[in-house]
């Protein structure tokens, strides 16, 4: 009688949900937020290879100050350090590893420094437990003070960094086809060696009235420590038909620092413009995926336009226009660990607000599914997306929320789901 | 209109003087036949009430009147006929027991051949409750831990009705359905450094716990305790938010964020009042919680919501405080056993005294 009293007893409190039994799944899939008081918009995010994760952001206090900042969190999302980078009125908007050199493993951030009207670069690196190494600050050039980065880029076969992004129409005094008064911004790439000693550029394009450098990559094009820079430019194509039009294009050019070649290419669709906004290696095949936004000329979204060369640029293996229907706006894109690409963006909704959009595009750009995120009445954008070690989706990007914008971390399963 | 409710009234008070004076007429007969069994003459006690018997007594009287043709029958060596006629006893009043300093032996021993305890009961209850939370994994939407978070009380209510078995007249089982309203509060400070976010959360429930009881038997107060299983569906949830003391939330039903069937263990004891034959009864009663509240697998993300609230992976425990009714349904039978061994030992002990 005893026995089968205890037998009774086991059977109800095996039933009992312990710490033991309960496995904590929000650490596998999870929304989280970063920030103090007031705003805090993402920026970028880098992946380590222990799963440990490097969030980029800016913060704008109250008193309308903004700072940028830098968190370490672990495979969880929990805060493992952060630290303000920079000084006050400086905005964080590319990290990457230091993949060789003395300083292999460590960070290097690319800011800009004050408003754009007056915007410097500064370039930083850091350890990976968040003290400062040492920074630069880019020279100012004597006809213009406007310099604004885009990515930053670490070298592995010559150790050094590359800066892409753009300058103000003083940098180069332009003639034909675009006057000085139409002249808005202009390609501007520059490199630093391992010392972050300045060496200048390494491609400074005019011909436009709007263009920008959006990532440059070593490139082994037969030449020794060749780099390619992509972008975009509204230069109009040496035809006939587009001559006058001033009309936005993904762009490529392999310069020989500082020296133009006739490698490069430039590619579109006549009707609409293509603001570039990301530029990924891909592996299978190797090459370069040039993701952004196809767009009517004057709207802020429009269509997902990828482009993909091979590693020699011979062949074309992608030129699409994914028109999903929705008013899309491209940000950032990653290989998947199977096969095809995580395009992130966001996507304008009916009520004119933003949500994050997060599209599946197999090899052949077709569009396998879609996901949204973002606050029923926020203004929610995204910034980065990477792969992580184990096949999770890690997004970087701001959430409006009740209390303030906030950086968001998401952490997905390589469905797009929070759950396994 | 007013001549028909003067003629109802004098119908139904010429029913009560009617029935009145029949009920005078037989406690004569009751008196009569007392006497007639005093004096020896058995026989002519059953004739004497056999009339009376016949038509509705108060339950008093029939008590008596069983009572006295159950010891007639007793003495006439009529077995069948003198237990009938103590069921019946027990049938008017279900209480009733024999004492063995005023009635006769043979009746007493008669006694011990029935019982009539009742062997279910129904009862309702209606009452408070509150809430205890104890976490399993702490879950936070923030990077960094730089919240406070507790949990805190709020009232709920319930109401339910029961039955129980009742084995003897201190153990028993009882099964209940019961509905209950419970809540809670969340509150975490310094949200982000400044802000403050807090939580209500409301579920209904419906509950079936199922509990083995002792009680005791004696007394106006009778305490009792329980230990029970309890099983609880989840019917619906209501959450509200309220960040910074004055940005609210709408109302989210967060049902399909939570395990919808949960188990519980159940303690508790109170005092039941004996009030005539039924009871009045105060309970308190400790339901710990054995499951997670929180669904892993359906969380409620706060991906799509503007405000940082995520449930953490919890049990809930439940304090419930009752007054309630029990309705005791008494059944006069015969024992299969009877329980006559403690008269047969004092028969016994006076006769060797003797």
């Amino acid at each position: 009688m005893r026995n089968n009293f205890f037998v009774i007893v086991l059977f109800f409190l095996s039933g009992c949900d312990t710490g033991n039994n309960v496995d904590p799944v929000y650490q596998d899939y999870f929304i989280k937020y970063f920030g103090g008081a007031g705003d805090q918009r993402g920026a970028d995010l880098l992946v380590n290879e222990d799963g440990s994760m490097i969030l980029l952001g800016n913060s704008i206090a109250p008193s309308g100050i903004y700072t940028a900042f830098i968190t370490k969190v672990n495979r969880y999302g929990n805060v493992m350090w952060e630290r303000q980078l920079g000084d006050v009125n400086e905005t964080a908007v590319d990290i990457e590893l230091i993949k060789s050199g003395s300083q292999a493993g460590n960070l290097i951030v690319a800011t800009n420094i004050g408003v754009e009207a007056n915007s410097r670069i500064r370039i930083l690196r850091l350890n990976q437990d968040g003290t400062g190494i040492d920074s630069v600050i880019v020279p100012l050039h004597e006809n213009g003070v406007k310099q604004v980065a885009t990515t930053v880029t670490s070298l592995v076969n010559d150790p050094g960094y590359v800066v892409s992004g753009y300058a103000d129409k003083n940098l180069i005094q332009e003639t034909l086809p675009v006057s000085d008064d139409n002249d808005q911004q202009d390609i501007l790439v520059f490199k630093f060696d391992e010392s972050l000693t300045f060496l200048g550029k390494v491609l400074n394009k005019g011909g436009e009235k709007k263009g920008a450098g959006i990532k440059t990559f070593e490139w082994d094009g037969g030449i020794t420590d060749r780099l390619v820079v992509f972008g975009f430019s509204d230069k109009p194509l040496p035809t006939e038909a587009s001559d006058g039009l001033f009309e936005l294009n993904y762009t490529y050019d392999a310069p020989e620092y500082g020296i133009p070649t006739a490698t490069g290419d430039i590619v579109g669709t006549p009707s609409e413009e293509e603001l570039l906004a990301t530029v990924i290696q891909t592996t299978s095949p190797n090459g370069f995926l040039l993701a952004g936004t196809s767009r009517t000329p004057g709207n802020s979204s429009g269509d997902i336009y990828l482009v993909e060369y091979n590693s020699s640029f011979e062949v074309k293996n992608l030129d699409v226009k994914i028109d999903l229907g929705r008013s899309l706006e491209c940000v950032a894109a990653d290989n998947t660990p199977s096969s095809g690409y995580y395009i992130l963006g966001n996507e304008t909704t009916l009520s004119g607000l933003k949500d994050l959009a997060l599209i599946k595009v197999s090899y052949d750009g077709q569009a396998e599914w879609i996901r949204n995120f973002g606050t029923a009445q926020g203004e929610d954008t995204s910034a980065a997306i990477a792969t992580l070690p184990d096949g999770r989706i890690a997004i970087v990007g701001t959430m409006e929320l009740a209390t303030n914008k906030k950086l968001a971390l998401v952490v997905l399963n390589n469905r797009g789901g929070l759950t396994k | 209109m007013k001549a028909r409710i003067v003629i109802g009234c004098f119908f139904l008070l010429t029913l009560i003087v009617y029935r009145s004076e029949a009920q005078s007429a037989c406690e004569l007969t009751l008196n009569q036949a007392q006497e007639e069994f005093d004096a020896g003459r058995f026989y002519a006690v059953p004739a004497l009430l056999e009339t009376c018997l016949s038509k509705n007594q108060n339950r008093g009287w029939e008590q008596r009147a069983h009572l006295l043709l159950a010891e007639t029958y007793l003495l006439l060596e009529d077995a069948a006929k003198a237990e009938a006629s103590y069921l019946k006893v027990l049938q008017s009043n279900p209480e009733f027991v024999t004492d063995e300093t005023r009635d006769p032996i043979d009746l007493v021993y008669l006694s011990k051949k029935f019982t009539a305890t009742p062997i279910f009961s129904f009862s309702g209850r209606l009452g408070l409750n509150t809430s205890f939370i104890r976490v399993i994994h702490n879950v936070r939407p923030t990077g960094e831990h730089k919240a406070s978070e507790k949990y805190t009380l709020k009232a709920g209510w319930q109401g339910g009705a029961g039955v129980d078995y009742h084995y003897d007249e201190n153990w028993g089982a009882g099964v209940e359905l019961n509905y209950a309203v419970s809540s809670f509060g969340f509150e975490s400070k310094g949200l982000f450094d400044e802000s403050t976010l807090e939580l209500t959360d409301q579920q209904t429930w419906l509950s079936l716990p199922v509990m083995v009881k002792y009680t005791r038997s004696e007394g106006a107060f009778r305490p009792y305790a329980y230990v029970g299983y309890s099983f609880n569906l989840l019917l619906s949830v209501k959450s509200n938010i309220v960040v910074d003391g004055d940005i609210e939330s709408p109302v989210y039903n967060f049902k399909e964020n939570r395990n919808k069937l949960t188990q519980s263990l159940l303690v508790g004891g109170g005092l039941k009042y004996k009030w005539g034959l039924r009871y009045f009864f105060a309970d308190l009663r400790y339901s710990l919680g054995l499951r997670n509240m929180a669904d892993p697998d359906n969380r409620n993300f706060p991906i799509n919501d503007p405000f940082p609230y995520v449930d953490d992976d919890f049990r809930m425990d439940n304090l419930f405080l009752s007054v309630g009714y029990i309705h005791p349904f008494y059944k006069a039978r015969k024992l299969k056993k009877a329980r006559t061994k403690s008269v047969l030992r004092k028969t016994k002990g006076g006769t060797n005294a003797e």
